[in-house]
């Protein structure tokens, strides 16, 4: 009785409790063997910019928060960097949807747009600055590729949060 | 007139006897005969058939779906199995290279690969408790893998050689010619730092070099497929690694002596 009770409080943090862990689990095996030209789509980022839509400040900033750990601990790069980033990614997609149409599917797909490019010119200013830079032709091809594999997959992952979180039975949600 | 019919009765008899006789004895007749009774025959068994059916529906229906039961269970053994069988083999070609190896090897199984697109990093399933520690260098039966940069207690991440931040002294196995291997997060690799002039060749064998003393000597990394001239008459490589490194499944880790 009481799990239940909880299950039905938390459904929805539940459910975006577990598409993190599988948006995870996937972007670290089996999207390895569907890179083209050696790039693959980045999920994680995906899925953090479809929390920033469908969830409150406090839930989206509390996964952001835990895909920033799940990537800091499966990447190289200096613990923390990713883990503040994705904070800062989310705050930046609120204010983006809460400034522009939140239905406009162009404007969900610019705004991942806009994250994956800056995302990863963040993370070539930072290994510049540890002295470990990029190479722009690798940076450019990262960066043009890697958007156009993730945006098709965003809509999948919104249709994906759209069936699992149910918008007109989840008062809950405060986005929709 | 009754006895007369009788006496019809028992001629026709005695001729109906001598036709069959004679048709069992000559084997034209008697294929003629059953050529006639095929299409009856086949109607009935048509008709036999579909009776049959509609009288054991429910038993053909359980076993129908039984059947098909067992068809799916009996494919995935077959594909399990074939996976094993696939896996025996990588292993043995493995275990092969180590038995001939001179080098203390530990073999893993690849379990994650690095999230990010700028990074080529696959974590492996063996640590400290398996005694691998920090640089040590990763290979398969075919080639340099790259080199573990972080040691947990049960898992390890590896720096394999397509890295932009990988570095490894090479050398052309043909001319003894040394450069630096970097990586390009593609497929290939560069080997840079080598002199105008350098007496490299198309399909030249480079190993490790063991200047820096991160990766054993003689280690195969890759053949050359370009040659192209860089800044001030340097030149650079391009190598086609010997190992596929975007499909990594099982690796062997060189110990520390």
């Amino acid at each position: 009785m009481i799990v239940r009770y909880y299950f039905r409080k938390y459904r929805i943090q539940i459910y975006g409790f577990l598409i993190l862990l599988f948006a995870t689990s996937l972007q670290c095996t089996l999207l390895n063997y569907f890179r083209i030209i050696n790039i693959k789509p980045d999920i994680m980022l995906a899925t953090l910019v479809m929390f920033s839509f469908f969830y409150s400040l406090r839930c989206s900033l509390i996964f952001s928060l835990l895909i920033g750990i799940f990537r800091d601990v499966l990447g190289f790069l200096p613990f923390g960097f990713n883990t503040i980033i994705c904070v800062l990614w989310v705050i930046l997609a609120r204010e983006i949807f809460q400034r522009l149409s939140i239905e406009d599917k162009l404007i969900r797909c610019i705004t991942l747009f806009i994250i994956i490019v800056l995302n990863n010119l963040t993370l070539n200013c930072f290994m510049f600055i540890i002295n470990k830079p990029i190479p722009t032709g690798i940076l450019l091809k990262v960066i043009f590729l890697e958007s156009l594999f993730t945006l098709p997959l965003s809509l999948m992952i919104y249709k994906i949060f759209i069936f699992l979180l149910n918008p007109v039975k989840s008062p809950s949600i405060n986005r929709l | 007139m009754p006895g007369r019919k009788k006496s019809l009765i028992i001629p026709s008899l005695i001729v109906a006897a001598l036709i069959l006789l004679a048709a069992a004895f000559i084997p034209y007749i008697r294929a003629s005969f059953i050529d006639s009774l095929h299409l009856p025959l086949e109607l009935l068994f048509a008709i036999n058939r579909e009776i049959q059916g509609i009288v054991l529906y429910h038993y053909n229906l359980v076993q129908n779906q039984r059947l098909e039961r067992e068809i799916s269970l009996v494919k995935r053994q077959l594909y399990e199995s074939t996976e094993v069988y696939l896996e025996n083999a990588r292993l043995r070609e493995l275990l092969d290279f180590k038995e001939k190896s001179i080098y203390p090897l530990t073999a893993a199984n690849v379990i994650g690969y690095d999230p990010s697109n700028l990074s080529s990093i696959i974590i492996i399933n063996k640590g400290k408790e398996q005694g691998i520690k920090r640089d040590c260098a990763v290979i398969t039966n075919s080639g340099l893998v790259g080199r573990v940069v972080e040691v947990g207690r049960l898992t390890s991440k590896v720096l394999v050689i397509n890295d932009i931040n990988s570095g490894v002294a090479a050398l052309i196995q043909r001319s003894r010619q040394k450069g630096l291997i970097s990586g390009t997060l593609s497929r290939g690799l560069v080997m840079h730092y080598l002199p105008p002039g350098a007496d490299v060749r198309i399909s030249d064998t480079v190993i490790t070099s063991g200047l820096s003393g991160l990766y054993p000597k003689g280690i195969l990394i890759g053949k050359v497929i370009k040659i192209r001239e860089e800044n001030y008459g340097e030149m650079f490589a391009v190598i086609e690694p010997s190992t596929d490194l975007t499909r990594l499944e099982e690796v062997l880790v060189v110990l520390p002596k």
